[in-house]
């Protein structure tokens, strides 16, 4: 640690400083500042117009970066799923989106989650729009990742995106019991089994009524199905976003007494 | 001379010292069944505050309870002039507050810059003021050479000494390190000492250490724990003074047969 700064020109008095009244500490931490910082980008310019906050703003851009294993990981899920769903034309885009994007929302934020959790709980900004913001950017990404698969797969046909609705209940699932439980392993473990077991219902009662072999993923994602499952994902994604909000401290005391909040 | 624990009572939580301190009143906390903290009352101003104490003494906890964390079980909270009650005084305060946990998580990919620039924003600094803070705290700590180092290429003590500057880009007026300087070499371990000593004209610091130096060194008043409860809160001076002339503490130093005869004391009450 240090306490001094670099000397001046020797030809530059005490004097002659004091002349200029200039806080010559506040001008050279300005300038380091500029020159160890990386420019702000129109992305982030953008974000702080939108969101009114430039903490918000910077919790926005820098989130791929915290979540980048999850997005390489999604990608390389994501082709795998195109080159099967080609060859088997068995619709996996569709059950693969909401599946990974459980496993990134519940990774987004929170105790396990985020490293710097203990030090950002004591922040001004509020836990739940850090929360709300990366959450944002798991679906962003998943959807951008799960639309590109969709589009150069021309097996899915009519299927396309109707994964949207049951990604986002899915996820609301995931984080409800991370967050209940403190634990992103567990949340993104009790997601998958959900949407696991959603997966396989119809499958085992085809197998068990018509004693046949066959597997038609396709069932599972068709347009009447999901159209007719509908209500029950709405309803999901609201009930777990009162939850999340509830369990956060939006409605006042709740159950985890051991936290302040903010609204 | 008998145990000191200041006290203060009367009067409504808030108006504390010009603004500038921490006011706990009838103060405790469980984990389960578990009692951490008990009957903390504690009222200070500006100074350096080291807090001393066995493992599980709720040094931590007392710590995060200051940090707003932790919402204690009872008593009241008045932090810099505000009640903890309230979602807008509470932000408030969060906004002048540094906070140095014992377990310091950091993003591996950040610079040091970029780590300090995200809480300095997460603080609502004001955006044009936040890379010259950024660069302040970088000097203090003496960080400068590395400001664009990866922070999973720092060492142990660096990593250390960007968790201090966090705490510090934004001239809390509350302070609160966790060990601080564990990793530190003795160098900068002095050099932290001074910077803890300048924070303190204008700040509550409060430090958890096990390194009973550093507090005789740098704490302007001492507040030793056991078992939840606060024990003792003096000077350094008179915690050396509760240690003499009894040949049959140990301790290498007066302040640490200081520090063990309050303990055995509190215990033989026990």
């Amino acid at each position: 640690m240090n306490d001094h700064r670099n000397p001046m020109p020797p030809d530059v008095t005490e004097e002659d400083l004091a002349m200029l009244d200039v806080d010559l500490d506040r001008v050279w931490n300005g300038v380091m500042g500029d020159v160890w910082s990386r420019p702000v980008g129109p992305v982030e310019k953008l974000a702080r117009k939108v969101l009114h906050s430039a903490a918000l703003a910077r919790v926005l851009v820098v989130s791929p970066a915290l979540i980048l294993a999850w997005i390489i990981a999604s990608a390389v899920v994501f082709a795998l799923g195109v080159v099967v769903t080609q060859a088997t034309s068995q619709p996996l885009i569709p059950l693969l989106a909401p599946a990974l994007a459980a496993v990134g929302v519940a990774y987004a934020y929170g105790a396990g989650a985020d490293v710097a959790y203990e030090i950002t709980r004591t922040m001004p900004v509020s836990g739940r729009m850090i929360l709300l913001v990366r959450i944002t950017v798991v679906f962003a990404i998943n959807t951008v990742l799960g639309a590109i698969a969709s589009l150069v797969t021309p097996a899915l046909g009519g299927v396309t995106l109707l994964w949207l609705l049951p990604m986002v209940a899915i996820s609301m699932i995931g984080l409800a019991v991370a967050t209940l439980l403190g634990s992103p392993v567990i949340g993104g473990g009790v997601a998958l089994l959900v949407w696991a077991g959603i997966v396989m219902q119809p499958m085992l009662e085809q197998r068990r009524e018509e004693r046949v072999m066959q597997i038609d993923f396709g069932q599972v994602v068709s347009e009447s199905t999901l159209q007719h499952q509908a209500p029950l994902w709405l309803a999901s994604i609201v009930a777990c976003g009162i939850f999340v909000m509830w369990n956060n401290g939006a409605f006042g005391a709740n159950q985890e007494d051991a936290r302040w909040h903010l609204r | 001379m008998a145990l000191a624990v200041k006290t203060r009572k009367q009067g409504t939580p808030g108006a504390v010292h010009g603004q500038v301190g921490v006011d706990l009143r009838g103060v405790g906390h469980r984990f389960g069944r578990t009692t951490v903290l008990q009957d903390i009352d504690l009222t200070t101003g500006p100074g350096v505050f080291g807090l001393l104490g066995p493992n599980g003494a709720g040094k931590t906890t007392l710590l995060r309870i200051l940090a707003t964390v932790l919402k204690p079980a009872h008593g009241d909270v008045a932090l810099l002039g505000r009640a903890t009650k309230d979602a807008h005084d509470l932000r408030e305060i969060r906004r002048r507050l540094g906070y140095l946990p014992q377990q310091f998580g950091f993003y591996p990919n950040f610079t040091v810059f970029e780590f300090i620039e995200y809480f300095a924003l997460l603080k609502e600094m004001p955006p044009g003021k936040v890379r010259a803070a950024v660069a302040t705290a970088i000097q203090r700590v003496g960080m400068e050479d590395r400001a664009r180092s990866k922070m999973k290429s720092l060492s142990g003590g660096m990593l250390r000494r960007v968790g201090i500057a966090q705490a510090i880009v934004n001239e809390p007026e509350l302070l609160l390190l966790d060990e601080p300087t564990v990793g530190l070499d003795p160098e900068q371990r002095v050099i932290f000492r001074r910077l803890l000593r300048e924070m303190a004209e204008t700040s509550a610091v409060f430090v958890s250490t096990h390194l009973v130096e550093d507090v005789a060194a740098a704490c302007s008043e001492v507040m030793l724990m056991d078992a939840g409860r606060l024990i003792f809160h003096g000077t350094a001076q008179d915690l050396v003074e509760l240690g003499r002339g009894d040949d049959a503490l140990t301790g290498d130093s007066a302040i640490e047969r200081g520090y063990g005869a309050v303990l055995a004391r509190n215990r033989e009450r026990r």
